[in-house]
């Protein structure tokens, strides 16, 4: 039985009693501090983590330091799918982009949660996939499409996935989530301020205008919304 | 891009049948394909087959983000570059049935992109181009191009293979793929990771 209500976390609201069991007594709820890095590319990753608040970014990296953000991680899904059937060892680097809070649980308990039922097998092969859909979209939207839309549809994504319209994002952030030069980001935060669809001063994102950023992000903004709702239903 | 180092539809078998791409046969050949409800049935009751079927996943996810990198960060004639000799790779050398078309749509860039690179290889020597067929002269020569001089440098174990040596640019990198290949009772993954690593491709029956 559930003594108490589940962590407002979409992966876990969305197992059945019974799965949800398997998990219950192993989680732990820990916070998630601005830009802390819970995984680097080559480490073994130790835990799975379920953001309550805030968005934890996946990032790879060029042996020259150069650094591009594939996919983000929100309060409806985890890090660490592909890693608990699997092999554990990370492909690329998980920071905390937007602070907040998260339930974690050993990969191993989770592993073994995972031998015992197909539903929850499934489920996490779901959310593997739903990933693997971010990353193909940005790969191909960072190809194709010019920084204003990129930047739009980042934004938008951090929004939906954090739930927060005030972000706190440097430039050299951006420009990282969305592989352009700072100086393009800067010129483009600016024109998206002078049209109202963002206040931007010292680091602070204030999102003001969904609609208008909606507008200027390219078709990748709805794609992957569209995967995420087909793959992992509702939220 | 994958071949018969891979499988399509492995990581939708595992998730109830919902995939998130488009397949589509880019060079013509064969395969062996199994019904999505046999291969589940299976998959439910071999943890073993599952744990191969999520590694493929994990080098495809390494494959999709290395070329989300490589898109985002690196000139046309490197990607192109990088694309062909995956593309080689897979179809053993063979000449390659390809448009400027579908070659730009494959790197995400425009066709006169495309045109002015291909045209450009062409005269240095390095592919030999007509009519929608692409012939790679030397895979080295396109190696040469992506890292100049005398080719690429040694990977961190030391070795100069084709592909050892690509983990500097765009293909994933020596660790991962060594961590993914790891546990190198899993023959598939193993096997992909000695053709990366020598430069053969497995004979496997």
């Amino acid at each position: 039985m559930e003594s108490m209500a589940r962590p407002s976390n979409g992966f876990l609201s969305a197992l059945s009693a019974d799965d949800y069991e398997l998990i219950r007594p192993h989680l732990r709820t820990v916070d998630l501090p601005h830009g802390a890095v819970l995984v680097e590319t080559g480490e073994t990753l130790m835990r799975a983590y379920f953001p309550h608040r805030g968005v934890i970014s996946l990032v790879v990296e060029l042996a020259k330091g150069e650094h591009v953000q594939v996919a983000m991680i929100g309060r409806g899904s985890l890090l660490g799918t592909l890693a608990i059937e699997g092999d554990a060892c990370a492909l690329n680097t998980a920071i905390v982009l937007v602070p907040g809070a998260a339930s974690v649980v050993d990969l191993d308990r989770l592993r073994m949660a995972a031998d015992q039922s197909s539903a929850l097998r499934t489920q996490l092969a779901r959310h593997g996939l739903a990933v693997y859909a971010q990353v193909q979209q940005t790969a191909g939207c960072n190809a194709a499409h010019p920084v204003e839309s990129r930047l739009s549809r980042c934004l938008l994504h951090t929004h939906d996935m954090s739930g927060e319209s005030r972000l706190l994002l440097t430039q050299e952030t951006m420009a990282q989530m969305i592989g352009a030069r700072r100086n393009s980001v800067s010129l483009v935060a600016n024109s998206l301020q002078q049209a109202n669809f963002i206040h931007y001063s010292r680091g602070h994102i204030q999102i003001t205008n969904l609609d208008g950023l909606r507008q200027t992000a390219c078709e990748c903004y709805a794609a992957v919304k569209a995967q995420y709702d087909r793959l992992l239903g509702p939220p | 891009m994958l071949g018969r180092d891979s499988v399509v539809g492995a990581g939708a078998a595992l998730a109830d049948g919902i995939s998130p791409m488009d397949a589509v046969v880019l060079f013509p050949g064969a395969a062996s394909v199994i019904e999505f409800g046999v291969f589940r049935a299976v998959a439910t009751a071999s943890a073993r087959l599952r744990k191969l079927m999520v590694r493929h996943e994990q080098v495809m996810l390494a494959h999709v983000q290395q070329s989300l990198l490589c898109n985002t960060l690196h000139p046309v004639e490197a990607r192109l570059a990088r694309w062909l000799l995956r593309a080689h790779d897979l179809s053993d050398g063979q000449i390659l049935p390809l448009t400027q078309e579908a070659l730009a749509q494959m790197i995400g860039v425009r066709r006169n992109a495309i045109s002015l690179v291909a045209h450009a290889l062409q005269r240095a020597g390095i592919i030999r181009y007509s009519r929608g067929q692409i012939e790679i002269i030397d895979p080295k020569d396109v190696l040469r191009l992506l890292f100049g001089g005398e080719g690429p440098s040694p990977a961190p174990d030391g070795s100069r293979g084709v592909t050892g040596a690509r983990c500097d640019l765009c293909v994933p990198t020596c660790t991962q793929r060594r961590c993914i290949a790891r546990a190198g009772q899993l023959v598939s993954i193993a096997n992909v990771s000695r053709r990366e690593d020598d430069g053969t491709y497995p004979r496997t029956a």
